[in-house]
């Protein structure tokens, strides 16, 4: 990664100094890959208990936690303000865009700054500014030694977890409301693109998310979606629209977390062509006896004509069957067989534009 | 309303777990018993008996008692299951006219739903005491590897004893439930279920409080029995060369030869060696003989690794299924009876390449993971415990697929496909004048009809008559959050849309079921 440095102020001045505590290896990649190495350098802890010794001999600007639950923000924040290095330091949160959960609701929980993901790395440095502007960038603390390399990404072990034993936090906040009109609103919003969203769209990732990333999505999706959560949710149609979205969500995961699934779905995007989840077969049942030509139309010439489309149908001249078709409608107008066959033949033709 | 509980309904036991003020608790009934023997007994007179007593009595008078009844459910008569359990059985299997098995027992017949709703009645009647409130609803396991029947059969029989099944799961699935039950954690787990009749292997990603199947696999003919089996075939076959009686072709005495290893393949599991007597099992010209046979662990081993080797096979195209080497796996979980067997433990540590977790009894752990998805399905929405609740993202167990010409089967939607799933195919009319098409549709892994199962028949009839090939129908395949198939067909011509839900061929018709919940709650009450 080559590129300059962009952005404002903070990060003009060089690398930023960050402290993540978050401990899961596909989470920490979705840090490195949201603060880019030539602006940030940043420290993990090794597991959930050493969060507090990730700050010895490292003093950053900025903490930086991960919480998908809005009910949890608070229990979190204050988790890392025990910490007696963190206590004052900016803290960014790192959420999942979803329902009632915005920048208000960080800053509630004793946040300075919201990541929604998915997000950029234009969306974290400009979250990253602002928690840093808010907290009057660095003002307590002395100017710093050239950081550590980062060759050090995780902290030594320290005794287990004196933030485990912090002032109990306060009580979560309730999950938002699930009967509020707003929640009806989005699943209204996010509903009505169902049907046309990409698979990478509808789980909010970009087209060369990783693997970890796509199911990160997938996780976060069936948290806000899942119809489970959703049981006693008393509007059988919001029911219905949240169960259609995340059947959609399925769908896709299912798809972009197999390889060559995903490989093939990514060539049909790339073809510009709606993909087809199905494929032609004919019915191999059991047939019902039914009737010949004589029995869909009524009179001579109208007979003529659809057996002539049929032929022109076996032989794959779907153009000439349409126009056959045409003379067969004019002289039955009101025959509901041949309306269905032109339909099905213009359908054919539209597959096969190059047909006779 | 009342309340929720989950259940674990095994081939040899059963147990009955709720969550109370946010633990997890099993049940115990009045004596202290947790873990129920899956067996009713049938007395002379009086009303049919459940769990321990059913055991006892059982054990020296099989033909009026029955054991193993999560075998039977769902199959057909024909199925190998039936022919397996019929040649072992003491008393008589005949076929219904529906093709499912009905026992009879003291003169009386029943279907094998029945059987498993008295044990549920049971379980339930242990949990209304104990809780002191009325159970009403539950959350019950079931083997991975199960088919559509023979969940239809199991949510049958959990009607007739008065409760509503709010979600049938996968007894894999419910144990890692209860390991991960509170925990925050981002690791992959595997769950290796030995139990008394069959053997699950599920892979999960354990995410937050989400816990995502990944793969899972099985096979319903691998069990703690068999390990009864090849002992007590160990011991018929000495017994056979030292006195020329084969005791495997006597319904009675084999019961109690099984039995007796049963408890011997138990104890080896604390002793190095044991000794068996059976008193007068045969009667010889010279008077009545005894049986006695001595065993020793290290050969109980070598007799059982055949059966834990076929499990490792199982586990080899699991983690196939979900792309993962055993490598990736950060935890081990043990469920089921048999992982108490040394061989079975050590064996599958080895394999996974680390030790097992400790901390929920292998027993329990799948009662108390269905107790967990009860309590998150019935958490009152906005309650802190609906904010900490588990959310389960389970997959398709098993390949659902339409029959094609020559006898085979074409997978629709392929097991280990997150549900729910939808998948749709384009139909077009093959004869001229064609009004209907049927389509039926089968569940299984194999590649011809006949090594799998037919879930039913969907008939689309009343099509406009015309040629060949001129009407296009897109036939949707869905399986919803609860497992259950739904197929539609949809004319893409006209856009009319014929929908009817795939009847599974059940077991019992819904008048039947509805009967017997009437009667069985009568026996409940006389009880």
């Amino acid at each position: 990664m080559n590129r300059p440095p962009r952005g404002g102020a903070a990060v003009a001045r060089g690398l930023v100094r960050v402290v993540v505590l978050e401990h899961s290896p596909v989470r920490r990649a979705v840090f490195l890959g949201l603060l880019p190495s030539d602006e940030f350098q940043l420290r993990f802890p090794a597991d959930e208990h050493s969060w507090p010794g990730v700050f010895e001999g490292y003093t950053p600007q900025i903490a930086m936690v991960w919480q998908e639950d809005p009910a949890r923000f608070r229990e979190t924040c204050a988790r890392v303000r025990a910490i007696p290095d963190a206590a004052e330091l900016p803290l960014v949160l790192v959420s999942r865009r979803r329902v009632g959960v915005d920048r208000a609701t960080g800053v509630e929980a004793g946040a300075d700054g919201i990541v929604l993901l998915p997000a950029g790395a234009p969306e974290a440095r400009e979250e990253i500014e602002a928690a840093l502007l808010a907290r009057g960038r660095g003002k307590a603390r002395p100017k710093l030694p050239a950081p550590p390399p980062r060759a050090q990404p995780a902290a030594p072990r320290s005794a287990p977890a004196p933030a485990r034993e912090a002032p109990a936090p306060p009580p979560p906040a309730p999950p938002p409301q699930v009967s509020s009109g707003e929640f009806a609103e989005q699943v209204q919003k996010v509903h009505a693109t169902v049907d046309r969203a990409t698979h990478y769209e509808i789980l909010g990732v970009a087209r060369e998310a990783s693997a970890p990333e796509v199911t990160l999505a997938f996780h976060g999706g069936a948290v806000a979606y899942h119809p489970d959560r959703f049981v006693h949710l008393d509007d059988p149609d919001l029911r219905r629209m949240i169960y259609e979205i995340y059947k959609r969500m399925s769908k896709a995961y299912a798809v972009l977390s197999d390889p060559r699934q995903r490989a093939a779905y990514d060539q049909s995007l790339d073809g510009g062509a709606a993909p087809r989840e199905g494929w032609k077969a004919r019915g191999t049942a059991s047939d019902a006896p039914g009737a010949g030509a004589a029995a869909r139309a009524r009179s001579p010439q109208g007979r003529k004509f659809l057996e002539m489309a049929e032929r022109s149908l076996q032989q794959g001249k779907y153009r000439a069957a349409r126009l056959q078709l045409a003379i067969a409608m004019q002289v039955e107008p009101g025959n509901e067989v041949l309306q269905q066959m032109i339909r099905s033949v213009d359908r054919r033709i539209a597959e096969n534009p190059d047909s006779e | 309303m009342g309340r929720s509980v989950g259940i674990d309904l095994g081939t040899s036991y059963s147990s009955v777990a709720a969550v109370v003020d946010g633990v997890p608790i099993v049940i115990a009934d009045a004596d202290g018993v947790q873990a129920h023997p899956s067996v009713v007994y049938f007395p002379a007179s009086g009303e049919p008996v459940v769990g321990v007593t059913a055991a006892e009595l059982m054990s020296n008078d099989p033909a009026n008692g029955v054991a193993s009844a999560k075998r039977l459910i769902g199959q057909k008569f024909d199925s190998p299951a039936v022919r397996v359990a019929s040649a072992s059985c003491a008393y008589p299997i005949r076929e219904a006219a529906n093709g499912f098995p009905i026992l009879t027992l003291r003169g009386r017949d029943y279907a094998v739903p029945q059987i498993s709703a008295m044990i549920l009645g049971h379980l339930k009647a242990i949990a209304e005491a104990q809780l002191g409130e009325a159970v009403t609803s539950a959350v019950v396991t079931v083997p991975a590897n199960f088919t559509d029947p023979q969940r239809e059969s199991t949510r049958q029989a959990a009607r007739i004893a008065g409760l509503e099944v709010e979600r049938l799961i996968s007894e894999p699935t419910a144990a890692a439930l209860a390991f991960g039950y509170g925990k925050e954690a981002d690791e992959y787990l595997s769950v290796y279920d030995f139990g008394g009749g069959t053997f699950d292997v599920t892979l999960l990603h354990l995410s937050g409080r989400v816990f995502h199947v990944l793969a899972t696999g099985g096979d319903s003919f691998l069990g703690g029995d068999d390990f009864d089996v090849v002992l007590a075939n160990h011991a018929a076959e000495q017994f056979r060369r030292e006195t020329g009686v084969d005791l495997k072709n006597r319904a009675v005495e084999w019961q109690r030869l099984l039995f007796v290893a049963e408890k011997a393949k138990r104890a080896l599991s604390t002793k190095k060696a044991l000794s068996v007597r059976l008193h007068e099992i045969a009667h010889l010209p010279s008077g009545p003989v005894d049986l006695m046979f001595k065993i020793s662990r290290d050969q109980f081993n070598v007799l059982g690794m055949d059966l834990v080797q076929r499990s490792f096979d199982i586990c080899d195209a699991v983690l196939f299924d979900a792309r993962l080497n055993v490598a990736a796996l950060q935890g081990l979980v043990l469920v089921g009876g048999c992982t108490n067997i040394p061989l079975v433990r050590q064996a599958a540590e080895h394999y996974f390449g680390r030790p097992a977790r400790t901390g929920v009894s292998p027993e329990f752990a799948v009662a108390v993971g269905a107790a967990i998805q009860a309590e998150a399905l019935n958490a009152p929405p906005s309650s802190d415990a609906a904010a900490l609740k588990s959310l389960l993202l389970d997959v398709v167990p098993k390949s659902v697929g339409i029959a094609t010409a020559g006898g085979f089967v074409e997978s629709i939607i392929r097991r280990g496909t997150p549900i729910p799933a939808q998948e749709s195919r384009v139909y077009s009319t093959s004869r001229d004048g064609q009004t209907e098409v049927r389509i039926q549709i089968y569940q299984g892994e194999g590649r011809r009809i006949d090594e799998n199962v037919m879930l039913g028949e969907f008939v689309i009839s009343g099509l406009p008559a015309g040629p060949a090939g001129w009407l296009d129908i897109e036939v949707i395949f869905e399986i919803d959050t609860n497992g259950t198939l739904a197929v539609t067909a949809r004319d893409l011509g006209s856009g009319k849309l014929y929908g009817a839900k795939v009847r599974v061929g059940a077991e019992l018709s819904e008048a039947e079921v509805a009967a017997l919940a009437a009667t069985h709650q009568h026996w409940q009450e006389g009880r």
